[in-house]
Parts: C-alpha cells; structure tokens; sequence
C-alpha cells in the first residue's frame, strides 16, 4: 500500500542553523502517527516543511506517491493534507462561518458549501452556536475547534496538527483529544505534534525529535514503553 | 455655511473614492502605495484623451479606465510590489515614491507639463437645489463614489473572493494553508486598488483641472483620510475622505482659503497622536 505521507532524510536549516536532520517517516491511512519531542526539537520545523511553508535543504516529501517538494502551501492542502498550526492561526476579523467558508474549495464530486459546514458545525455544535461572532473573540478551545473545522473543510485524507493542546486547560485538551479520536475514526489519518504526552492514548504509532534528529520511533506500546519517553514526558 | 457644507460632501465624496484603494492596498498588503496618485492621475489623462480624441463621453470611461488602470496596476504587482508584500518595509516606500515620480515624468514626458481641463457638455452645469449650488459633475462623481464604496463592501463581506481577500488581510500564512492562493489573491487584490484608482481619475477630471503632479499633490488627502478611516478599512478610507472635504470647504468659507490644509493636517497629528487606529479602525490593525 502506497503510504499517505512519506518522508524521506528531510533535512531543514534556518541560516546556516540546522532544524532538523536526516528524518524520515512514513504515515499509513487511517493511522495515527504521533510527533512528540521538546520545545525547539524541530516539530513545528516538520510540519512546515511538510505543509510547504518552510523549504527543506535536502531529502523527500511525497503524498499519496507524488512529490510535494516546491509545491505552494494551498497547492499541498487541494493535494488532501490539511494543516492546523501552531496557536490555532484562526482569521480573527472573520466571523466562524467565513472562517470555514475561506476554506472550501469548489471540487467535482465534493461536498457543497453548505454541506461541509454543516458537517462542522455537527462535530462541533459551539461553532455552529457562534457561528456569526467574529473568530477573534472565541475562547481558546473554540479557537482551536475552528482551527480543526477550518482543516476538514476539504475532507483531507490527512490532517495534521500543530500541538492542538497548547494553552488549553485539560478539560479541554481532553475534550480536543476525543474529537480527534472520532475524526481518526472516520478514515482520516492525523500526524500530530505535542509534547503532552496523553496524545500517545491516540496514537497508533510515532516517532521521538530530539536536537532535530530521530530519537526514538515505533508503535505505541514501543513509545510508552521506552525508558526515554517515561522519564521525558510521562514523568514516571 | 450650507453651501460649504454640501460642497465638502460632494469633494469629499471623491478624496473618499481616491482614498479606498489606497487604503485596501494597505490593509490587504501592508503595501504603501504611494504610487495611487500617479495612477489616477494617468486615469485622468486617459479619459480626457479619450473624450478629445475619440469622442468618448467621460460616463462610459467609468466603465473602461477602471479595467485599463487595474492592468497597468497588475503589472506593477507583479514587477515591484510582489517581493514587498506583507510587511511595510523603508525599500518598499522608497520604491513606491520612486513608481510614481517614474509614471509622473513618464506623463511630463508624454502630455507635457501644462494644466488642462476637460470640458464637456456637461461639466460646468450647475443645479440649484434648496438654494445651494450643486455642481452637476461633483453630483455625479459623488454618485459614483457612493455606488463604489458599496459595492466594494458589498463584495468584501459576501462573496467568497472578498473573504479570502480579508483572510490574507488578517494572516496571509493561515490563508496558503487553507488552500487560498495568497499570492493570486494579493495580486486581484491590488488590481481592485488600482481600478478604484481608475474609477477616481475618471469622475475627477470631469471637472477637477490637472497636470502630470496632480497625483502626488492629492497624496496627502489619501493618507489622511486612511489614518482618520482607520488603516486599511476601505469604507472607513471613504468616511475619512468626506471628513477631509468638509473639512476642508469649512475652514475655506469660515476662514481663509489659503489655511484650507491647516486643520486637516492638525487633525492627521491628533488622530497620529491619541487615536492611531482611526475612527472606524480596529485597534489590532498595525
């Protein structure tokens, strides 16, 4: 089976500053691939990479077996793979409904307007409750709901987040964490980024940055199992 | 009183006109250009040799100068402002100033220095409304400015085009990552500023007198009325500009006509000083 995401010996540098180097991964359908590592391990690096933000030194991206490399960002998302970033980067002046309108693109055989933000405002009933405010002044865990809605506008085969968690108290972590699980579910694969380690409960398999580098990678019970994930983030 | 009044309204109605492309190119772009000027005053230039040579009335060039301009606007994109997007930069102001002094003597060079004035059928009509002179073409141009700014707002608030135009306005990154096509975008963005700009040069010279530096003289106004708006709102860029007439036609009828600027350029200070965000401006805007 083709894989989803395929990364191969990415290497990124910010002048002359290396960011990430030599990784390499792959995510299946469906699955759920976790990212963990410290601030400043290269995560957000790898994700914008991945999402065509940010332009890597050397090494392979593809998506469903097609090069993404030079690809612009919006030309990666049409490709299937969504990308909800780092602090939620909601369109503050834009009301909820604009917000996920904004983000659906026209395409035969897709859903209409309507019927993708109704399927939204279905997983998400407080988006559709504020649907006419004005995305600046949502909390932070509607912020972050909007910011995953925004990124199933498309119906992404992949979606990928960008510690979804960061700043949410854990009720609302866990109430995020849940709705992944459901949207992992219903077929679409997530590459999650966190450095909270209970994202590894999702996870069906996923890998360790340190200092740029792969630290650790393998299944679940690898990862939870490991001496350096227990003591890192697990606090065991 | 009255009069100076009306007057202000209708001439504001046109600074407001000139001002919102200038102001939808800030907001979008943080994209200085000091260039608008000089693009309505080519507009300017356009219609009256549209009218001298060919016949054209003036009325219909409000259709075709817009299209023309927005063209030649996105050429300027594509050649200049492109690499300047997104932050307002000292290299992007000076390169602005350097367009404009550019397409200024570009215009010296084609339609000589002298002032001019287009006169048509039409132009130097008066009505009498309710005792106060109306100018039939100041009527008109400022007819065109309301319908403009409507539809303008009309299209930024419900059409899809106009949310992805406030989407790259409010963080251009989160709009590639959507799917939006920022740099598409920015560039219909722009040519809407620049056929604005269009639209201003056309109704303007029916019966404003001009010559290749009108653009750079009318500048000032255009920043005023942008910061009184609150930068980058286009209907606030409109009510800014109508300020900046009545103003203006106020302190000449109640003062002195030599002191008309003196007000307007203390009230740019005030506003700088204690409310940069303008009057309909969001404090968030930068």
């Amino acid at each position: 089976m083709t894989a989803l995401l395929e990364v191969r010996g990415l290497s990124v540098s910010y002048g002359g500053l290396r960011a990430l180097k030599d990784v390499s991964f792959s995510v299946a359908p469906g699955e759920c691939f976790v990212l963990l590592g410290a601030n400043g391990a290269g995560k957000t690096s790898l994700l914008r990479c991945i999402g065509g933000l940010v332009r890597p030194v050397a090494g392979a991206i593809s998506g469903n077996g097609l090069s993404l490399l030079g690809l612009r960002p919006s030309a990666i998302a049409h490709r299937g793979i969504a990308h909800v970033p780092e602090g939620r980067r909601v369109f503050p002046h834009l009301s909820v409904f604009e917000n996920l309108s904004v983000s659906w693109l026209r395409r035969p055989g897709g859903p209409t307007l309507p019927d993708a933000v109704e399927r939204i405002y279905g997983m998400f009933p407080r988006l559709a409750e504020r649907r006419h405010q004005l995305a600046g002044t949502l909390s932070g865990g509607e912020q972050q709901a909007l910011a995953i809605g925004r990124g199933l506008m498309n119906s992404p085969s992949l979606l990928m987040l960008d510690e979804p968690s960061l700043g949410l108290a854990p009720v609302i972590t866990r109430q995020v964490f849940s709705q992944l699980n459901s949207i992992r579910e219903s077929g679409i694969a997530l590459l999650l980024v966190e450095q909270n380690a209970s994202s590894l409960d999702l996870a069906t398999r996923g890998l360790v940055l340190a200092n740029g580098s792969v630290a650790l990678a393998g299944s679940r019970d690898n990862l939870r199992d490991s001496a350096f994930v227990r003591r890192a983030y697990l606090g065991l | 009183m009255i009069q100076a009044l009306i007057s202000g309204l209708l001439l504001g109605g046109v600074y407001g006109l000139f001002s919102m492309g200038f102001s939808l190119a800030f907001g979008v772009m943080r994209i200085i250009n000091f260039a608008h000027g000089a693009m309505v005053m080519i507009a300017m230039y356009l219609v009256f040799y549209a009218y001298t040579l060919l016949g054209i009335d003036p009325l219909w060039m409000v259709l075709l100068a817009p299209v023309a301009i927005a063209a030649l606007g996105s050429v300027v994109y594509v050649g200049v402002y492109r690499r300047f997007v997104g932050r307002t930069t000292l290299q992007q102001l000076l390169a602005a100033i350097a367009l404009g002094l550019v397409l200024q003597s570009l215009a010296e060079l084609a339609f000589s220095p002298e002032t001019r004035a287009l006169r048509n059928s039409w132009g130097s009509h008066y009505i009498l409304v309710g005792g106060v002179f109306l100018s039939y073409a100041q009527a008109i141009a400022f007819a065109v400015a309301v319908i403009c700014v409507a539809l303008v707002e009309l299209v930024l608030r419900f059409t899809r085009w106009g949310q992805a135009i406030r989407a790259v306005a409010d963080d251009a990154e989160a709009a590639e990552i959507v799917g939006q096509n920022a740099q598409a975008i920015n560039l219909g963005a722009f040519g809407l500023a620049t056929g604005l700009a269009g639209v201003a040069g056309t109704v303007l010279v029916t019966y404003y007198p001009f010559n290749p530096v009108v653009g750079f003289s009318l500048m000032p106004i255009a920043l005023i009325a942008t910061v009184l708006g609150g930068l980058g709102s286009v209907g606030g860029a409109f009510l800014g500009g109508i300020i900046c007439g009545i103003v203006q036609q106020m302190t000449s009828a109640l003062w002195a006509p030599a002191l008309q600027d003196l007000p307007l350029y203390g009230l740019l200070l005030v506003f700088l000083a204690f409310r940069p965000y303008g009057l309909f401006g969001r404090r968030a805007a930068h």
